[in-house]
C-alpha cells in the first residue's frame, strides 16, 4: 500500500513537472503552447546527443536540457508567437493562430529527432549516472524517484507561492486577467512574456531530462503523449492556477494508478478522461480555477 | 501473352534459383552474378521438372526464355519513411533497394528490362497509406504494390486490392484481416504463428504461471497476447494469472508492475510498443524482478533494449530472423547487407528483400506485367517453400510461416538459444 502511494505520488510529480510550465504560459500570457511537448522532447534529445559524445553525470545533463529548453522556448516566443500576436486582428483570433502556430512548430523538432534516431527510443545510457535502488522498510525507491519527487513537488509549490506572493507574480496574474489594463498599469507584456517562456522552456527541459532518466528512454513522440495528460491536469485543476496543476496532477495520477491496479488496464484512458468531462460539466473553470468575468 | 501453368512454374523455378544465386553473389560483381544465375538455372529447372513430374516436353517448354519488352517495370511501395514507424520503414526500403540492385545488375528480368520502385511515404499514418494505396491501385500502369507496413493501414488497403484486383505483397502488417483473398500476400509471418516457438524455453525453465502485459491498441500485439499466449498455455499447461492491456501512450508502469508482483508469477510476457518496453523492463528490475523469475518478449523488442542493456539481460523471445542463423541463404544475405550498408541485417531488411525478389520472380514467371498474370504467378510461387534471406519460408494461404528461433538478450545483443 505504501509502495503504491509512493509510486502514484511519483507519477503525480511527473505530471506536475511537465504541466507546470505549460499552465504558467497558458494562464498568464495566454499562450496555449502546443509545442511544449516538443520542447520537452527536444531538450532531452540535445542532452542525449551531448551524452553520446561525453559521458556526463546527471547535473550536467539536466543543465544542458534546461538551457536547451529555455533557448528553444525563447526563440519560439520571439520568432513566432510574438509576431503572431502583433499581427492578429484581435486577441481571440491571435489565440487561435497561436494554437495553430504551436502545432506547426512542434512538428519541426519531432521530425528532426525522428530522422536522427530513425524513430528509435533514446536515453542517457552513454552518461555516467547510474540508478540506485533503495529498500526502506520494504518500500522500494530509486534515486531518480527521489529527485523527481523533490523537483516536482518543490517546483510546483515554489512556483505557486511565487506567483501568489511576489510582485512579478502579481504582474503575471494581472496579465492573465486583463492584458490591456495591465499594460496601462505599466506592465511590460513582451518582456514578461519572454521571461515566462524562458522559465517554461527550462521547466520543459528539466522534465525532459528527469523523465528520460526515469523511463530510461523516450521517443520523439513522448512529448505529445504527455501533452494530452497535461491538458487534463490543467483543466482539472483550473487554468491559471498553479496549485490547480498540483491538485490536477494528483487526481489524474491517483485515478490512473487505481484503475491500473484494479482493472485490466483497458479502462485507464476512459476513467481518466471521464474525470475531465465530469469537471468540465460540473465546474468548467476547474477545481481551483476562478470563473471568468467578461465585460461587454 | 498466355502461358501454361506448367510453363510458369518452370520459369518460377528459374527465378527462385536466381534468388539463391543472386544472394550468394550480392557483394560480387554483376557479371559473376549473371553467370552463376545462368548456371544454376539449368540445374534447378531440371530438378523442378522432376519434382513437378512434368513431361520432357513440358520441361523443354519451361526452359523457353521469357522475353519481356525492354524498359523499366515500376512497382509502387507504400512505406513509413517518417513518423514513429520510420525505424522499420527505412530498413525495409534498404532491403528492397539491395534486392533491386541485384535484380537489375544480374539482368534477371531480361536484357534491357529493369525493375524500380516508386516509394510513397505514408508518414506512419494509416489514412495517408490508404489514400496512396487507393490511388496506386486505380492506376492501370502499376502492376503490383508493396503494401504499407502498418497493420492499421493494411486492413484498409487489402479490401481495395481485392476490389481493384491488384496483387499486393506486405511485410510486417502482422494483424488478422490483412491476407484476405486472392490478391493479398504477406512475407512476414504473423507473430501469433511463431511466438509459441518460445514454448521449449518455457518448458525447460519449468514456468507454471505467467502474467502478460501488452499494448491494447496494437493489432499484432493484441492478437499475440490474446490468442497465441493462451494457446501455448493450453498446450503446455501453464496458467495465465493476468493479461493486462495498456494503451501505447502509457509511460509509467509502476501500477501494473505492482499488480503483477502481488500475483507472483514465474514469468512475465512483455509486449509493449517502442520505448515502453525499455521502461517496463527497467521498472521490473528496479522492483526486484530477478532470476529465476523470467521475462519474455517478442520479435522486434531488441530495437528497444540498447538503452537499458544489462537490465534486459535474460529477456527471451521467439524471432523469425537472426544474423547468426545457420541458413546458408541467410548468411549470404547478411554479408550482402554488411557490404552495402555496413550494418548488421535486421528482420525488416530480410523480409522486404525476399518480398522484392518474389515480385521480380512473379513478373518473370508471368512473363508479363499484367496484374492477373502476376497474381497467378505469385500464388504459384508461394504454393511451396522459398529459401531466401529469412531462411526457409513456407506459405499458408499466401501468408508466410517460419518455425522461429528462440533468442535471448545477453546484456548487449540478442543471441540464438535454439
Amino acid at each position: 500500500m505504501v509502495q503504491d502511494l509512493l509510486n502514484a505520488t511519483t507519477l503525480a510529480s511527473i505530471y506536475i513537472l511537465f504541466a507546470l510550465g505549460m499552465s504558467l504560459v497558458w494562464g498568464t500570457i495566454g499562450i496555449l503552447n502546443f509545442a511544449h511537448g516538443s520542447i520537452f522532447m527536444f531538450s532531452a534529445f540535445v542532452a542525449y546527443l551531448v551524452v553520446q559524445q561525453i559521458p556526463l553525470g546527471m547535473p550536467a545533463v539536466v543543465a544542458i536540457a534546461m538551457v536547451s529548453g529555455a533557448l528553444i522556448a525563447v526563440a519560439m516566443q520571439y520568432l513566432v508567437f510574438q509576431p503572431i500576436m502583433k499581427k492578429a486582428k484581435n486577441p481571440h483570433a491571435g489565440e487561435l493562430q497561436l494554437v495553430i502556430g504551436g502545432i506547426g512548430l512542434s512538428a519541426i523538432p519531432i521530425s528532426f529527432a525522428q530522422r536522427s534516431t530513425l524513430s528509435n527510443p533514446f536515453g542517457f545510457s552513454g552518461g555516467s549516472f547510474e540508478t540506485q535502488v533503495y529498500t526502506i522498510g520494504g518500500v522500494i525507491i530509486t534515486n531518480v524517484m527521489i529527485i523527481i519527487l523533490i523537483a516536482g513537488l518543490g517546483l510546483g509549490v515554489g512556483t505557486a507561492l511565487w506567483i501568489r506572493n511576489s510582485k512579478k507574480g502579481l504582474a503575471l496574474r494581472a496579465l492573465g486577467v486583463d492584458p490591456e489594463v495591465s499594460a496601462m498599469m505599466g506592465i511590460d507584456r513582451p518582456k514578461l512574456a519572454l521571461a515566462t517562456m524562458l522559465y517554461s522552456g527550462a521547466l520543459a527541459g528539466l522534465a525532459g531530462a528527469l523523465l528520460t532518466y526515469y523511463f530510461n528512454s523516450i521517443t520523439s513522440e513522448s512529448g505529445d503523449t504527455l501533452l494530452l495528460k497535461a491538458f487534463a491536469v490543467i483543466i482539472l485543476g483550473g487554468v491559471g492556477s498553479i496549485f490547480g496543476v498540483i491538485l490536477g496532477s494528483f487526481i489524474l495520477a491517483f485515478a490512473e494508478f487505481g484503475v491500473l491496479l484494479y482493472t485490466d488496464g483497458s479502462w485507464v484512458t476512459a476513467v481518466s478522461f471521464g474525470l475531465l468531462f465530469l469537471i468540465l460539466i460540473i465546474r468548467p473553470q476547474g477545481i481551483l480555477g476562478k470563473k471568468e468575468v467578461r465585460r461587454t | 501473352m498466355y502461358r501454361s501453368k506448367k510453363h510458369r512454374l518452370g520459369v518460377a523455378a528459374v527465378g527462385l534459383s536466381a534468388v539463391l544465386t543472386l544472394a550468394a553473389c550480392s557483394s560480387g560483381d554483376s557479371e559473376d552474378t549473371a553467370a552463376t544465375a545462368e548456371a544454376t538455372e539449368e540445374v534447378v529447372v531440371e530438378e523442378s521438372a522432376a519434382e513437378e513430374d512434368t513431361t520432357q516436353e513440358e520441361a523443354e517448354a519451361a526452359e523457353e526464355t521469357c522475353v519481356l519488352p525492354p524498359g523499366d517495370i515500376k512497382v509502387v511501395s507504400i512505406d513509413s519513411m517518417t513518423g514513429p514507424a520510420a525505424f522499420a520503414g527505412i530498413l525495409t526500403e534498404e532491403g528492397a533497394d539491395l534486392a533491386l540492385k541485384e535484380i537489375n545488375a544480374s539482368g534477371l528480368l531480361g536484357d534491357g528490362v529493369t525493375m524500380s520502385i516508386e516509394l510513397l511515404d505514408d508518414g506512419t499514418s494509416g489514412d495517408e497509406a490508404a489514400a496512396q494505396f487507393s490511388k496506386a491501385a486505380k492506376d492501370p500502369d502499376v502492376p503490383v504494390i508493396m503494401g504499407p507496413i502498418l497493420s492499421s493501414a493494411a486492413v484498409v488497403t487489402s479490401p481495395i486490392a481485392e476490389k481493384e484486383q491488384v496483387p499486393v505483397i506486405y511485410t510486417q502488417a502482422g494483424s488478422p484481416g490483412v491476407v484476405i483473398g486472392d490478391y493479398t500476400f504477406r512475407y512476414t509471418p504473423s507473430m501469433d504463428t511463431y511466438w509459441g516457438s518460445v514454448g521449449s524455453y518455457i518448458e525447460e525453465k519449468g514456468i507454471k504461471t505467467m502474467s502478460v502485459l501488452y499494448a491494447n491498441d496494437n493489432a499484432t500485439l493484441i492478437n499475440t497476447a490474446e490468442n497465441a499466449v493462451p494457446a501455448l498455455a493450453a498446450d503446455l499447461g501453464f496458467e495465465i494469472l493476468s493479461s493486462t492491456g495498456l494503451p501505447s501512450s502509457t509511460q509509467d508502469f509502476k501500477a501494473p508492475i505492482s499488480k503483477i508482483l502481488k500475483e507472483d508469477p514465474d514469468a512475465v510476457a512483455i509486449m509493449m510498443v517502442g520505448a515502453q518496453n525499455a521502461t517496463v523492463i527497467s521498472q521490473m528490475r528496479e522492483s526486484g524482478w530477478e532470476s529465476p523469475k523470467e521475462l519474455l518478449g517478442f520479435a522486434g523488442i531488441e530495437n528497444n533494449l540498447a538503452d537499458i542493456g544489462e537490465a534486459a539481460k535474460g529477456l527471451t523471445w521467439a524471432s523469425i530472423f537472426h544474423v547468426d542463423s545457420p541458413s546458408e541463404s541467410t548468411q549470404k544475405f547478411v554479408a550482402a547487407v554488411k557490404a552495402e550498408y555496413g550494418v548488421d541485417a535486421a528482420n525488416y531488411h530480410a523480409e522486404r528483400y525476399d518480398a522484392t525478389y518474389l515480385v521480380a520472380n512473379s513478373i518473370l514467371a508471368a512473363c508479363s506485367t499484367d496484374r492477373q498474370a502476376i497474381r497467378d504467378a505469385m500464388a504459384d510461387l508461394t504454393n511451396g517453400s522459398i529459401s531466401g534471406a529469412l531462411g526457409d519460408v513456407s506459405f499458408e494461404n499466401q501468408d508466410a510461416r517460419v518455425s522461429g528461433f528462440v533468442v535471448q538478450w545477453d546484456g548487449e545483443k540478442m543471441v540464438v538459444l535454439k
